[in-house]
């Protein structure tokens, strides 16, 4: 293993590789990741639960089916799953005391086909309750504990940023992959509706959940997406979503509505991260083109419509049995969904076809291939100023910000990634990414691109965790 | 387009009550009365607004390359 020292330190297309070339094993590769684990949770408390015993039996059976002839993609490779996503014997509790003890009984359609291509599951990820973003889990932010982790799936990215799991699958409603993937250094993909499956997941909303992967860097991610998508969809793709050969070609427009940055209520010290990123990617022969997009404005509004009507319809069973065992928080906003009119849902899945129809003609009528913009409006905030609110407009430190620059994608169901590109007061900003339905493959070559040209990609995983000092003062913080 | 205006509302009428009561329960929805009540008014700004913006939207040409 030239130039790493531990087999965790592996990004998954190179242990991939190197498994398949007999250079690692499996067995090898898993034990050095569940010694990462133990190495990074009383800091990182990513894992809701963790399968020694299940991975290195599958380990086990991987090293053996290399010797039989077996090639598949992901062969020996172990990922984390957050637990909102069902992994068959595996407890299932979507981070709430409502379903303690729940085991999931059959694997979620995506966990189903990784295990397919040869994938290890080695455990479940920590989420906010329900996957809503509301209260906090105890997952820490590697990069400052002081602050905002990401979420909902949050222990999906943390795990991969500490590299106590190479990959892992999270769930985004309206951005929870891509906000922890650029909270903690990571690329976050939502892929298109419907290239992956979403049986097997608790559902949030069924109409905008979608289920994605967050890895090290950009080959993993296609890696990933390549080996969990439906087989039925995959020629729907302009490419193959693995990875191969050069990411040259001709040059490709890319679009920019920084005007909607503003209103946004962008930070400068992400703007300017970003404009840096788009001057690289000038150099690199991408053309810029600036447009005028008011309409993205009123995705947060009609995915709200939505996801919380339909979130009152997955939850009404569960909470009429136990409504008590619910975060308030979490509750306050199904109880506020079940308040939501039919004309309003009505209102929301109209402006969801116009979005869909007028971003397609703006897409061609200026000739790119995504639209870019910061994937968030500020660097992570300190989680005791973070506003954990849906419905109302509190500024760049709250999730609604968050869902308003990102929500377009889910809406839509448009593909959307954030790539590292930067740090701004010492923290990962990510760049956002969006392209047409099923631009899955060129979305993930244009970051790939830019991630072959800047110093990001190496950002993680992060070797050094803070300091028993630095988690001490947290701990001393009001609201920790 | 999001102006909170809805931080006013502090109670739900008899038929929201009831329909919270009958997720929650009587107790619960009376204890989250007042934070359902704030959301849910917050999320009513929005969509009169998205109402009045995509009615006017849909009657123009949105989107376009600037330069």
């Amino acid at each position: 293993m030239a130039n790493v020292v531990e087999a965790w330190e592996l990004g998954i297309a190179e242990a991939a590789l190197m498994i398949r070339g007999g250079e690692l094993s499996s067995v090898e590769l898993v034990d050095s990741v569940v010694a990462r684990v133990a190495e990074t949770e009383d800091f990182a408390r990513a894992w809701a639960h963790v399968d020694v015993a299940g991975a290195r039996i599958a380990a086990r059976k991987a090293d053996l089916e290399l010797k039989c002839g077996s090639r598949l993609s992901l062969l020996g490779i172990p990922l984390g799953v957050k637990d909102v996503i069902d992994v068959s014997g595996m407890p299932a509790e979507g981070g709430s005391a409502a379903l303690r003890g729940r085991i999931a009984t059959k694997d979620a359609g995506a966990v189903r086909r990784l295990r397919q291509n040869g994938a290890i599951i080695l455990g479940k990820l920590e989420t906010h309750e329900f996957a809503f973003g509301q209260g906090t889990p105890p997952t820490r932010n590697p990069w400052d504990p002081r602050r905002y982790a990401g979420g909902s799936s949050v222990g999906s990215g943390v795990a991969v940023a500490v590299g106590s799991v190479p990959g892992a699958l999270g769930t985004d409603t309206g951005g929870s992959v891509r906000n922890p993937a650029c909270v903690n250094g990571l690329v976050g993909l939502k892929p298109t509706l419907s290239l992956v499956s979403g049986s097997g997941v608790l559902n949030v909303s069924h109409t905008l959940d979608h289920i994605g992967p967050l890895a090290r860097n950009v080959e993993d991610c296609a890696a990933l997406l390549g080996g969990m998508a439906e087989e039925s969809a995959l020629p729907r793709l302009r490419g193959p979503a693995a990875l191969g050969g050069s990411s040259g070609g001709p040059p490709v427009r890319l679009g920019v509505d920084r005007a909607m940055w503003k209103t946004w209520g962008v930070t400068q010290g992400v703007i300017d991260v970003v404009e840096r990123a788009l001057d690289r990617l000038a150099a690199l022969g991408f053309h810029i083109v600036e447009l005028s997009l008011p309409e993205l404005e009123m995705a947060l509004p009609a995915s709200l419509a939505i996801s919380l009507s339909e979130s009152a319809h997955h939850h009404r069973r569960m909470l009429r049995e136990n409504p008590s065992r619910y975060l308030s928080g979490t509750r306050v906003m199904i109880e506020t969904g079940a308040l939501i009119t039919t004309a309003d849902v009505d209102l929301a899945h109209a402006v969801r076809d116009y979005l869909r129809s007028s971003l397609e003609r703006s897409f061609q009528r200026a000739g790119i291939e995504a639209l870019l913009s910061p994937t968030l409006p500020a660097i992570a905030p300190m989680a005791a100023a973070m506003s954990h609110e849906l419905t109302a407009d509190t500024g760049e430190n709250s999730l609604s910000a968050a869902l308003r620059m990102l929500s377009t994608a889910n809406l839509t169901g448009m593909p959307a990634l954030s790539v590292p590109c930067g740090l701004s007061a010492g923290q990962p900003v990510g760049l956002h990414l969006m392209g047409l339905a099923f631009s899955d493959a060129t979305i993930l070559h244009i970051a790939r691109s830019y991630e072959e040209a800047s110093p990001w990609r190496d950002m993680v995983p992060l070797h050094q965790l803070p300091s028993r000092d630095q988690q001490v003062s947290r701990a001393a913080e009001p609201g920790s | 387009m999001r102006s909170g205006g809805g931080r006013a509302a502090k109670v739900l009428t008899p038929e929201q009550f009831d329909a919270v009561a009958g997720l929650v329960g009587a107790d619960l929805a009376r204890e989250d009365e007042s934070a359902v009540a704030v959301a849910f008014g917050d999320f009513r700004v929005g969509m009169d607004e998205l109402r009045e913006t995509f009615g006017t939207i849909t009657n123009g040409e949105a989107g376009g390359e600037r330069g």
